[in-house]
């Protein structure tokens, strides 16, 4: 066993480390005056890639088609922010040995292990009675959980209920958000490479030959779709940790669209698509400010487009991330 | 011993009784022919060994163990491995992930290991490989692992199908119709790998073919469906005489 195959993740740390400083220093105090609006569109497009990346999973390489992760977004974003609201103050005296950063740090940390498991729990909940039945249920009870969570959020009075809920700490950052998205394209991508990955395939060519080759055809689709909730629940702790602010308006069924065409746009099933597709239509919409009102309608109008004239998305079989895989 | 036995298995869809109280058994390392007409119920057999459906009725022994109306992938973890009569590849997906594919569960690692990439893993990823490309170049299909499996030519994509369910390491192999739309030059060459196979990788077959030259030139017995019940079982000799036989073929025809 060689420790040489660990070295790239202090690499990859320092070099995020680095970007976090450059950040600082250039976006948020530094010399570009609409710096801090930058900085947040680049956050934005990070939790947009790992929300893209993880749908990705199920939609694109498993071929369950699930249009509900804003919900499991919202489950992560509401669990991780009561952590850090309701248990801040205590795990804060109880770390209080620690530097101030360092007990932030693992504050978001908790808050982000809560969410992570609420939401793979809720994935749990959601995905083993949709995902026994063939064809288009998952669609539409993922539709329905999305709506459902949303309803029951604005219904807590402890977490804002209409009003939003606010005093969340402003714990995450480019560090965090931007290691969250390496380690979900990175986990993601070694999955679909695995043996994990091809069955995920095959599932969604035939599940009927998968089958037959022995796969447990509802258990991996389960799997995949847990997978994908937990880590829109990261997200979702990461999203509501900068923000410092939640409402509902941002969990609707828009956001879930949202993500479907990211990953449509690069082409279902590819990994590199999702992440330039989720940086796409992050950006797209700050530079047609002027048309947001329409933003529903060009959506559903690019989705009708690229399914008649690119159904392999924008990069189609092409990879940034090395082998192809499963693009088509 | 016999590897499989079935005893009155009847399976109806709506108003057709696809098969009706068929019985037979199969002895270990045989080679067993399953031959009728179109809409004898041969695939529906297939279905009913392989766990797509549940039997309505009977009794299906594999190893000395009960499996009627188990799920599809326990009935292919316990050993039993198919072709398609309507062929199921994994078409978006290479020649060999399709092969890799059905190692899947027997040569897994943890989850965990194949996201950190551990050595147990590497070492997993180089033994399937390995052994995916023995079966490929078995089946003569070692210069396409790299293609899509939907752009093999037929006759290609029927052996994929066969070395995509040798990948399973089945005890026994249901081959359905695997000569369908083989020239004669290969359908005289599948005879000779069934066999061949059967040698190697110490299965039973159970195969279902409408080529009499193949099924004849292969099978050791064979078992005659009509209109889902069994009219005759036998040597292929015997079974070609039976007069039977020929009226449900001349029938037919
Ligand atoms: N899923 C099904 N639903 C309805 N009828 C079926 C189904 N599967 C098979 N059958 C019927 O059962 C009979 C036997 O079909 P099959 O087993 O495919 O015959 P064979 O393989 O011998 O040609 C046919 O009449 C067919 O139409
Ligand atoms: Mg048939």
């Amino acid at each position: 066993m060689s420790l040489k195959r660990w070295l790239y993740i202090p690499v990859i740390l320092i070099v995020l480390g680095l970007l976090q400083w450059a950040c600082s220093a250039l976006l948020l105090d530094g010399p570009i005056r609409q710096g801090p609006y930058y900085y947040q569109i680049l956050i934005l497009a990070g939790i947009n890639i790992i929300l893209a990346v993880s749908l990705n999973l199920t939609n694109g390489v498993a071929g369950q088609f699930s249009i509900g992760h804003a919900g499991f977004f919202a489950v992560g974003a509401y669990v991780a922010a009561c952590i850090s609201v309701y248990g801040g103050p205590g795990i804060h005296s109880l770390l209080g040995f620690m530097p101030g950063d360092a007990q932030g740090a693992a504050l978001l940390v908790l808050a982000m292990i809560g969410g992570v498991l609420a939401a793979a729990l809720a994935g749990l909940v959601v995905g083993i009675p949709s995902l026994r039945l063939r064809g288009d249920y998952l669609a539409i009870v993922t539709l329905g959980f999305g709506e459902i969570i949303r309803v029951l959020i604005l219904n807590i009075e402890a977490v804002g209920g209409a009003r939003g809920f606010i005093g969340i700490p402003k714990l995450s950052n480019f560090f965090w958000v931007f290691g969250g998205v390496v380690a979900a394209i990175l986990i993601i991508r070694n999955l679909t490479r695995s043996g994990y990955g091809r069955a995920l395939l095959s599932i969604r060519e035939d599940e009927i030959a998968a089958q037959a080759m022995g796969i447990p055809v509802t258990r991996y689709k389960v799997m995949a779709f847990v997978i994908s909730a937990a880590f829109a629940g990261m997200a979702g702790a990461l999203f509501g940790h900068f923000t410092m602010y939640l409402h509902t308006n941002s969990f609707t069924f828009v956001k879930s669209f949202e993500i479907i065409i990211m990953i449509a746009l690069g082409g279902l099933g590819s990994l590199s698509g999702a992440v330039l597709g989720a940086i796409v239509i992050t950006v797209l919409p700050e530079l047609f400010r002027e048309f947001s009102e329409y933003r529903m309608v060009i959506y559903s109008l690019a989705l009708i487009l690229i399914m008649i004239f690119r159904p392999q998305g924008l990069l189609g079989n092409a990879s940034l991330l090395g082998r192809k895989r499963g693009g088509k | 011993m016999s590897l499989l036995r079935l005893d009155r298995l009847t399976r109806r869809f709506g108003g057709i009784t696809a098969t009706k109280d068929v019985s037979f058994s199969i002895e270990l390392g045989q080679l067993f022919g399953l031959i009728g007409p179109n809409g004898a119920g041969k695939t529906t057999l297939f279905n009913l060994i392989t766990g797509v459906y549940a039997p309505d009725e009977g009794s299906i022994e594999f190893d000395a163990k009960s499996i009627g109306g188990f799920p599809p992938h326990q009935i292919a973890s316990l050993g039993i491995s198919r072709t398609f009569q309507n062929i199921r590849l994994f078409g978006s997906m290479s020649v060999l992930d399709n092969v890799k594919t059905a190692c899947h569960m027997r040569r897994k690692t943890s989850l965990w290991n194949s996201v950190i990439l551990s050595s147990a893993f590497q070492r997993s990823e180089i033994e399937t490989e390995k052994f995916c490309r023995h079966l490929l170049d078995l089946l003569q299909l070692g210069q396409y692992a790299e293609e899509n499996a939907r752009n093999l030519p037929y006759g290609h994509q029927r052996r994929l199908e066969i070395a995509r369910a040798l990948a399973t390491e089945p005890k026994l192999l249901l081959l359905d119709e695997p000569a369908a739309g083989m020239n004669p030059q290969e359908s005289q060459d599948l005879m000779h790998l069934i066999r061949r196979l059967r040698d190697e990788f110490h299965l039973t077959v159970l195969l279902v073919e409408h080529n009499m030259k193949v099924v004849m030139g292969v099978c050791e017995r064979i078992h005659v469906l009509d209109y889902g019940e069994s009219i005759a079982e036998g040597a292929p000799d015997e079974v070609r005489r039976n007069p039977k036989v020929i009226q449900a073929y001349l029938g037919v025809e």
